[in-house]
């Protein structure tokens, strides 16, 4: 029936015409320290905690979190791009 | 526009001596553009290479014999496509806008290798694949997990190393189970290896006597040339199959103390019938050109994941 | 403590038992075809493998209740390949494919919490291993929730997509409603201290459910009522007659000379 190219609403899909990034932080158990597993992009916090939780995978987290990029300020790292580097 | 620096520039032979000292770059500002060209295009590789599972192993979700398959299938695509976004991740601080490069870049431009662009048929083609094909991948990224002088790039391999060995695991598995299942799986597990075993060899790229230099190693990008992963990846998967009796054009050279091929490549493949034509060479040239052209299928299933199908095209 | 288990019940108790774990299941393998189906749909890199976590999920999820189904004396590769297309128990909600990417959408979240929902009831059963799987599901059906409450989000910002969601709500919530059944007052499965609450609440608490979702769509959700149950509805499997022929040929499994 359908077979069309994908149209994309950039500023509603990706929260903005640059994507939104969200960290993901997480731990194996209440001994582990929460530590950075990687980064995500998603344009609101929902859409963030499921792909965070389908990535990152690759262990049965007790808990993880996710923090939007742009909430972290970098204290080391200053003058270089603010990213988080991947753990 | 950057200049472009060779690679025995001083500033060049400066940053490979601190990396041979062991010295990881933690950020861009810290690279030479040679370096990060070097870099940049290795996990742009790497990033296509997984995208392309999507479309190569998910057409056996929905083959599959049985419940236990389908899970095993789909949390292996699952797995790959969790790599392509820490990979992509990777490359949009170099730039890269991952949604114009997945949905709007030409899909043969897509930088994919010829293991990955035959769709598979079913469950066997993935067991087979995951067992000499993610072995193959296994190998290429271990060696970055364990080498690479980029440091986020390295650390970002471990969750993908860690999920590949239960790929890699799963393979091993199967194709075993399959081989022992019955004849006419037995015969099939053969197929799949006739012709998917020449595919993974070539995963490794041209042999090292092709290569004058190479900047992946000069940069320690890599810490292994062509030759030696394949050699390694040989190692696991000659014993395996010679335990078996799977028969592959491949072998223990007393000679040498090494596994080697029984053919030497590049040689003609029959991309329709999916034969093998050992003794039919080609030109280096012409394999170049066969590569850089993908397969029949290649560009069909990349532009898949651009569109969109709906309705009474899906049942 | 003690711990009831599938012997202890009176076998109409047990037959209506089976038949609604039945219908979830077929349900999710229905799901778990509809994400293979869509995941190449995919909006963008992340989804890709999120899709293929909730398809991977979903496959489990069928897998779990089938193998719990053993317990009343099924047998598993029966119950996973032995059937056809008439005994197949999904919700008539996913017969038909979706027609776009709301489309899309709306069916699975309603797919998914309607057969939340209905698990939900079991989350006290005296069976122990059936309120444990019943939480599993419960685990995994939040995330795929949020990843619908998420897209029901973007789509809430578009005028136009936001009007295209609403009719494909409007359009198949009728037969998420009709999967609860007649809803009549006595649920002897509640009754029988099996079911948490009876069914009737059930379906009252989805149609709460999807009236919240208004404050994500950012428009209120169509009410809607059941669709009416013709003579030839199967209450043992919450549907009416075979599943489509086009679906059918989409779920079963394929290659039956590998299957181990
Ligand atoms: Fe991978
Ligand atoms: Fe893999």
């Amino acid at each position: 029936m359908t077979e069309n190219e994908k149209r994309f609403d950039r500023k509603r899909e990706r929260g903005g015409t640059t994507p939104r990034y969200y960290e993901v932080f997480a731990r194996k158990s209440s001994a582990d320290p929460l530590t950075h597993v990687g980064s995500v992009e998603a344009p609101n916090d929902d859409l963030a905690q499921v792909r965070a939780w389908f990535v990152y995978d690759q262990h049965a987290w007790k808990e993880m979190c996710v923090v939007p990029t742009d909430a972290i300020v970098t204290v080391t790292e200053h003058g270089k791009s603010a990213k988080i580097k991947m753990n | 526009m950057a200049t472009r620096l060779k690679q025995d520039d001083p500033r060049e032979l400066a940053l490979q001596e601190r990396i041979k000292a062991g010295f990881k770059l933690e950020d861009e500002t810290e690279m030479t553009p040679r370096y990060r060209d070097v870099l940049v295009n290795t996990m742009h590789i790497a990033a296509d290479l997984e995208v392309m599972t999507l479309p190569d192993y998910s057409p056996a979700i929905k083959n599959s014999p049985n419940l236990e398959a389908k899970i095993a299938v789909a949390s292996a695509c699952q797995d790959e496509l969790g790599h392509a976004q820490v990979m992509y991740r990777l490359l949009e601080d170099f730039g890269y806008d991952t949604h114009q490069f997945l949905f709007e870049r030409e899909a043969a431009e897509f930088r994919t290798f010829q293991l990955l662009e035959f769709p598979h048929r079913d469950y066997i083609e993935t067991v087979v694949s995951m067992c000499i094909g993610d072995r193959a991948g296994y190998i290429t990224t271990t060696d970055l997990e364990d080498n690479c002088s980029f440091g986020p790039y390295a650390r970002s391999l471990r969750k993908v190393n860690f999920e590949e060995t239960f790929h890699v695991g799963h393979g091993e598995r199967w194709t075993r189970f399959f081989w022992n299942q019955s004849p006419a799986s037995r015969q099939r597990v053969q197929e799949a290896f006739d012709f998917y075993f020449p595919l993974a060899a070539a995963w490794f790229g041209v042999p090292d006597s092709m290569k004058k230099r190479t900047d992946q190693l000069a940069y320690k990008i890599r810490g292994a040339s062509n030759d030696e992963m394949r050699q390694k990846w040989l190692t696991q998967v000659v014993p395996f199959c010679e335990e078996l009796g799977i028969r592959i054009p491949a072998r223990f050279d007393e000679e040498t103390g090494k596994f080697r091929l029984d053919y030497e490549p590049p040689v003609y493949l029959d991309e329709e019938k999916r034969v093998w034509h050992f003794d039919r060479r080609i030109t280096w040239e012409e394999q170049f050109a066969i590569w850089k052209r993908g397969s029949v299928f290649k560009v069909p299933a990349i532009r898949r994941l651009q569109l969109e199908v709906w309705g009474k095209e899906l049942w | 403590m003690t711990t009831a288990t599938t012997s202890d019940l009176a076998p109409a108790v047990a037959s209506l038992l089976q038949d609604d774990l039945l219908a979830v299941a077929d349900t999710k393998l229905v799901l778990g075809n509809w994400y293979t189906e869509c995941v190449m749909n995919g909006r963008s890199l992340p989804d890709f493998a999120t899709l293929l976590g909730m398809c991977t999920a979903s496959f489990g999820q069928t897998r779990a209740i089938y193998r719990y189904l053993t317990n009343f004396g099924h047998d598993f590769g029966a119950l996973e390949r032995g059937r056809d297309a008439g005994a197949i128990r999904s919700m008539e909600l996913l017969d038909e494919a979706p027609v776009g990417w709301e489309d899309f959408l709306a069916a699975v979240w309603l797919g998914e919490l309607a057969s939340w929902m209905l698990l939900s009831g079991f989350l006290h059963n005296p069976d122990r291993q059936l309120a444990g799987l019943a939480k599993k599901v419960g685990q995994e059906s939040y995330f795929h929730l949020k990843y619908t409450d998420g897209w029901m989000r973007i789509i809430g910002e578009g005028a136009a997509e936001r009007a295209t969601f609403l009719r494909m709500v409007e359009k198949r919530l009728p037969f998420a409603l009709r999967w609860f059944g007649p809803a009549e007052a006595a649920d002897p499965l509640h009754t029988a201290g099996q079911r948490d609450m009876p069914i009737g609440k059930i379906r009252e608490a989805f149609l709460r459910e999807i009236g919240k979702a208004a404050s994500l769509v950012g428009a209120p959700l169509p009410t809607a009522r059941p669709a009416s149950f013709e003579t030839s509805w199967r209450p043992d499997a919450r549907r009416h007659g075979p599943i489509p022929a086009g679906l059918w040929e989409v779920v079963r499994f394929k290659d039956q000379e590998l299957a181990f």
